[in-house]
């Protein structure tokens, strides 16, 4: 049988770094994109890395030709790429709510344009969601915008056997705190207020993406699988 | 792929002697758990056993009527001496499935639903998470179904016995987290079991309004139960998986 191809947007750090190597751990052949030192991210050797700005719809075009180029089909497309802007309203200007809406919601969907000729039949396309509360309104709602996203994807693709689902991490330990200047004590200690009693590791997400991509997900679709480690079962509805 | 194997622990299953529960039963073996199959009939409980060890598993057959809430204290008991003293993995699988108007169910029925898809997994938990807990971990899954999430007409006692279980779930995750104990859901859509035969017109009608346009077959949902046992889980928590199809999605 053919390896399997896995195409990761956001790939070069944390979740989507973490998804990479574990996929080709697997056995898959997998290409990521990212922006700035991608060349010194640390994956595995034949994982093939490709920059590529998610606001920019020619970069976008660029980073699946390669894939198709590399990889010829993709059985993976895991939609990563995303940004934060934590804060509250007062403090949100126009160009943050901008950048959140280009990256998180644009950029993602005209990804999922671009590659969808090359989508296998029976492929599977994950969204990385998780749009905690209290992090800012802008930054949840561009998130949260992705869950009816997936669920009408999850419609349109089905006749193609492609399944649509998204992955929504709880606390993860990644870079992007100690970009903001949070130090691992601070992470660490968020753990406590979790009901597994931890904040999550990269490789935690990767599992997830991992089972979605699986054949053994092969009846689910439309779904969001949060692994927060509990938080939220206190509040979550139904 | 160690996230996957299951070797050295020791797994319940109820109502495992046919459907998703046998299918279950043996993935968790296949991945190398030590399989308790639980159910009423001894010839399909054998019949499930005999066909794991064939394949190199490791499964015994165990006993139990579990509308009793007697004979749920006594399963637990003989389950964690099979089990060496221990049960890793509980999966809440045994329940019945009856339609039907509302006015024409009998206090007896209600009752026996009631007893199987709630009470059952009510008290096995109460009898094993303490003792996972004290292990320092362990983990759970309930089978519930999609039709606890919708409305759908005539499923109105079995839809709310397994919404109660979903809060069970939650509850659960809440209670038992904190010492190690994993507890979450999987929401079968329609499925091809035994205990569906005769029923392939009302399952393919349901089948047809989720995206996939299709019935699942056991092994999809036992797929997915078994992730959620498994260390690839080991910060999932208090989730709903549902395996429908994309029937609730849309």
């Amino acid at each position: 049988m053919a390896a399997k191809t896995a195409l990761i947007t956001g790939g070069t750090s944390g979740i989507g770094k973490a998804t990479a190597e574990l996929l080709h751990s697997r056995g898959y052949r997998v290409m990521v994109t990212g922006l700035g030192d991608i060349d010194d991210a640390g994956l595995p050797g034949d994982v093939i890395a490709v920059e590529a700005d998610a606001t920019s719809l020619t970069d976008i075009d660029q980073a699946v030709d390669q894939a198709r180029e590399h990889l010829g089909s993709l059985d993976l497309l895991y939609l990563n790429a995303g940004i934060s802007r934590p804060g509250p309203i007062e403090s949100t200007d126009e160009a943050a709510f901008d950048a959140l809406f280009n990256i998180n919601v644009k950029g993602n969907f005209f990804t999922l344009q671009k590659a969808l000729p090359l989508l296998n039949e029976g492929a599977s396309v994950v969204f990385t969601v998780g749009a905690g509360e209290g992090l800012g309104a802008a930054m949840t709602a561009s998130k949260g915008a992705l869950l009816p996203l997936v669920r009408s994807l999850a419609l349109e693709l089905a006749p193609r056997r492609i399944r649509v689902n998204a992955v929504s991490p709880g606390l993860v330990n990644t870079p992007a705190y100690s970009k903001m200047g949070i130090s691992p004590d601070t992470i660490a200690s968020w753990g406590e207020g979790v009901p597994l009693g931890r904040v999550g590791a990269p490789a935690d997400i990767a599992e997830a993406v991992a089972f979605l991509a699986s054949d053994g997900a092969s009846y689910i679709t439309g779904d969001n699988l949060i692994v927060s480690g509990g938080i939220g079962v206190h509040t979550r509805p139904v | 792929m160690d996230s996957v194997d299951l070797t050295g622990r020791v797994a319940l299953v109820t109502g495992a002697t046919s459907g998703i529960g046998a299918a279950t039963a043996a993935l968790l073996a296949e991945r190398g758990a030590h399989v308790l199959v639980a159910g009423r009939d001894a010839a399909r409980g054998r019949a499930v056993v005999t066909a794991i060890r064939e394949r190199g598993g490791k499964a015994d057959f165990v006993a139990a009527d579990l509308r009793a809430s007697d004979a749920v204290r006594r399963l637990a008991r003989e389950a964690s001496e099979l089990g060496g003293g221990r049960v890793d993995i509980l999966v809440n699988n045994a329940g019945v499935y009856p339609a039907g108007p509302t006015e024409e169910a009998t206090p007896i029925e209600v009752d026996a639903v009631y007893d199987l898809n709630v009470k059952a997994p009510f008290y096995l938990v109460g009898a094993l998470a303490p003792a996972m807990a004290e292990r320092g971990g362990g983990a759970i899954v309930n089978v519930s179904t999609m039709a606890a999430d919708y409305g759908i007409s005539g499923l109105a006692l079995y839809g709310s016995s397994k919404a109660a279980l979903n809060q069970l779930t939650r509850a659960w995750a809440a209670e038992y987290g904190p010492r190690g104990v994993r507890v979450n859901t999987v929401a079968p859509g329609p499925t091809r079991t035994e205990g569906m035969e005769g029923m392939n017109e009302a399952m393919d009608a349901a089948a047809a309004q989720a995206p996939a346009g299709r019935a699942a077959e056991p092994e999809e949902i036992a797929e997915a139960i078994a992730y959620l046992a498994g260390d690839a889980a080991g910060f999932v928590q208090g989730a709903h998986l549902a395996v429908d199809g994309g029937r609730t999605a849309v």
